[in-house]
């Protein structure tokens, strides 16, 4: 095998496979070899540029006079490698684009360089690299700061500058405690300088609450994280500070707002408390007093006194019924403080025992009932109230009611369906509303409030309640009952 | 046994309640004397003996409304039972609470019984007999 021309095969290959872009010319400029990383970087494929002029095609307008210089650089170092030297050069690509490089030219031939080869990489300039690190810390949301191992701040960002009053110039070359309270500098120089025994990536001061110091000296809640970072010139730490006034507002709002609830359901149970109480006592006066009135009078009491009587009677027992109600319903947004694993079977079987249904009614509770985490009172409460409304207003002698659930993906879906004389579909949104019955109050003993308490309660759970839309006989009830972890925080 | 019934002291605030516990009385055929005390204040100088106007002989049953005004009931029922002279008073609350607070602290304070009122004479009957009842057979202090 002939030796030069295995040489010229492998120096061949070398060229192909460099990681620089490289591009040789001939005494005219013209381009004759084009390796693929250059194909890769300017997008033109060797076909297309050989035999084009090198720098007609590839060094825009203003990075010629760039060019040109150091092309007669070149000329004057030509064959001499050790010359050879990397300036940056703007270049155009074929899409037009442009691209920022480093060059390296190198000539050869005698007396006049037969020709040229160009040498082109991304440039790998320490100044460019640290200009993008410059940019981003400055955009930075967050204050950074960046101190030498002896606590000299170095670098603050303009996050720093906003949120502490400073401005760099104050604070670079000055120790790091000019940012710390005076109480806490004797604290965190010894902390400072064990830590720089063993940095590490962490927070600072976990579980304290850390307060910087501005410059009119007030004091500012954050949370810092440092950082060490390794760099030829020693170890930096760059600590990253987020300012937590914003969240210790939030927090100190939500606090006073979580006590103002806290007041007013306590108001709200001593009312509850009071009106129980003393509202029923002349209640229960007032009907025995009435009572009285018809037992002294005995015998003689005419007819229309003794049905007066009984009128009154009747009064005083709906106005009892109405302070239980009205009671339930001021509480009814109160999650019931009861969470526990109950069976909506077992719930609906004692609301079905207190209300005691008369004869022909029929109660059928679906095996479709589930066992679920909820407050038994609460949900108790709405099915006794879904299943005493569809007993009272049963007309027929005979009838069904029939209770069972849908599983869904976030909650239970029940229904109370029965086979009674059906709610005309104008008044099916009135009759969720406090006070609107639709028969005359005489005939069904109530206090207007079972819907409304059973929608109020629904509602501050996250659920919902509807009536199936159809005409004719029947009432379907559909509410649901959303799941724990479907609704956040419960319990 | 004794033949003539036993005194009531009926510590009660409310008139229409105080006439209910009568009127029962009257309805069983029973005709216990009944002294009343209207608060906690009256109660303590009748059982004292320095009230003006009544006068309380022995043999007697204490009937305590546990929600009187100004003294409550359970306040008086400590007084009675820190004084010498009254600690021995046979009493029974006649209350509407249901609260087992209430109940817990009237039975620390050693009383006969604990008896809730209702809204209708007729449930009360049966405690009021009882207490008639009681007064005749048992042997006061």
């Amino acid at each position: 095998m002939d030796a030069s021309e295995t040489s010229a095969g492998r120096y061949a290959s070398i060229v192909q496979a460099s990681p620089d872009a490289i591009a040789s010319m001939d005494d005219r400029g013209r381009i004759v070899v084009w390796n693929p990383r250059a194909e890769h970087t300017f997008g033109w494929s060797r076909d297309e540029v050989v035999g084009c002029v090198f720098h007609e095609i590839l060094v825009p307008a203003d990075s010629w006079p760039i060019y040109d210089s150091q092309r007669g650089s070149a000329r004057r170092a030509a064959n001499d490698s050790s010359a050879l030297s990397w300036f940056p050069l703007v270049m155009r690509r074929k899409d037009r684009g442009e691209i920022d490089l480093e060059v390296a030219l190198s000539a050869f031939g005698e007396p006049d360089p037969a020709g040229w080869t160009a040498f082109m990489r991304v440039p790998r300039d320490p100044r460019q690299e640290t200009e993008l690190f410059r940019l981003a810390v400055e955009a930075s949301p967050a204050g950074i700061v960046l101190t030498d191992e002896d606590g000299c701040i170095t670098l603050v960002n303009a996050h720093v500058e906003r949120a502490l009053g400073w401005r760099r110039s104050e604070l670079i070359g000055q120790p790091i405690e000019v940012l710390v309270p005076e109480r806490a500098r004797e604290r965190h120089t010894t902390e400072r300088t064990s830590y720089a025994s063993h940095p590490e990536r962490r927070p600072m001061g976990a579980h304290r609450i850390l307060l910087a110091r501005r410059k009119d000296g007030s004091e500012c809640a954050v949370e810092i994280g440092l950082n060490p970072i390794v760099t030829a010139r020693g170890t930096r730490v760059l600590a990253v500070l987020v300012d937590l006034s914003e969240r210790q507002r939030a927090a100190s709002q939500a606090e006073r707002t979580q006590r103002e609830l806290d007041r007013a359901n306590l108001d709200l149970d001593q009312f509850a408390y009071i009106a129980s109480h003393d509202l029923r006592a002349p209640l229960r006066a007032i009907s025995s007093l009435a009572g009285w009135i018809v037992e002294d009078l005995g015998a003689a009491t005419p007819p229309s006194v003794a049905s007066h009587v009984t009128r009154l009677k009747a009064r005083i027992g709906r106005m009892e019924r109405l302070i239980d109600g009205l009671l339930q319903f001021a509480r009814a947004n109160r999650p019931g403080d009861d969470i526990a694993r109950v069976d909506s079977a077992e719930l609906t079987r004692n609301a079905v025992a207190l209300l005691a249904p008369r004869d022909g009614l029929k109660t059928v509770i679906d095996d479709t009932m589930p066992s679920l985490e909820a407050s038994g009172v609460r949900l108790e409460q709405v099915l006794r109230n879904l299943l005493d409304n569809a007993y009272k207003h049963h007309d027929g002698k005979d009838g069904h009611v029939v209770v069972g659930c849908q599983e869904r993906p976030n909650c239970f879906e029940f229904f109370v369906a029965d086979d009674g004389p059906g709610i005309p579909i104008e008044h099916h949104e009135r009759i969720f509303q406090p006070f609107q019955t639709l028969r005359p109050r005489d005939e069904v003993e109530g206090s207007g409030l079972g819907l409304a308490l059973v929608r109020k309660i629904l509602e501050s759970h996250g659920g919902r309640i509807w009536l199936d839309r159809s005409t004719g006989r029947g009432t379907t009830f559909r509410f649901t009952w959303p799941k724990p972890d479907a609704s956040g925080s419960r319990g | 046994m004794r033949a003539e019934p036993v005194t009531i002291l009926h510590v009660e605030d409310d008139d229409v309640d105080a006439m209910a516990i009568e009127r029962g009385f009257r309805r069983l055929a029973l005709a216990p004397p009944i002294v009343r005390a209207k608060d906690g204040y009256e109660a303590l100088e009748i059982l004292r003996g320095t009230h003006a106007g009544q006068r309380l002989h022995q043999p007697f049953v204490v009937l305590l409304d546990w929600s009187l005004p100004r003294m409550g009931g359970g306040e008086l029922l400590a007084r009675m039972r820190a004084d010498r002279e009254l600690r021995t008073a046979v009493v029974f609350v006649l209350t509407t609470s249901r609260d087992p607070a209430d109940r817990l602290a009237a039975y620390e304070l050693n009383v006969a019984g604990y008896l809730v009122k209702s809204d209708r004479t007729e449930e009360l009957l049966p405690a009021l007999a009882m207490i008639a009842q009681y007064g005749r057979v048992v042997e006061l202090p």
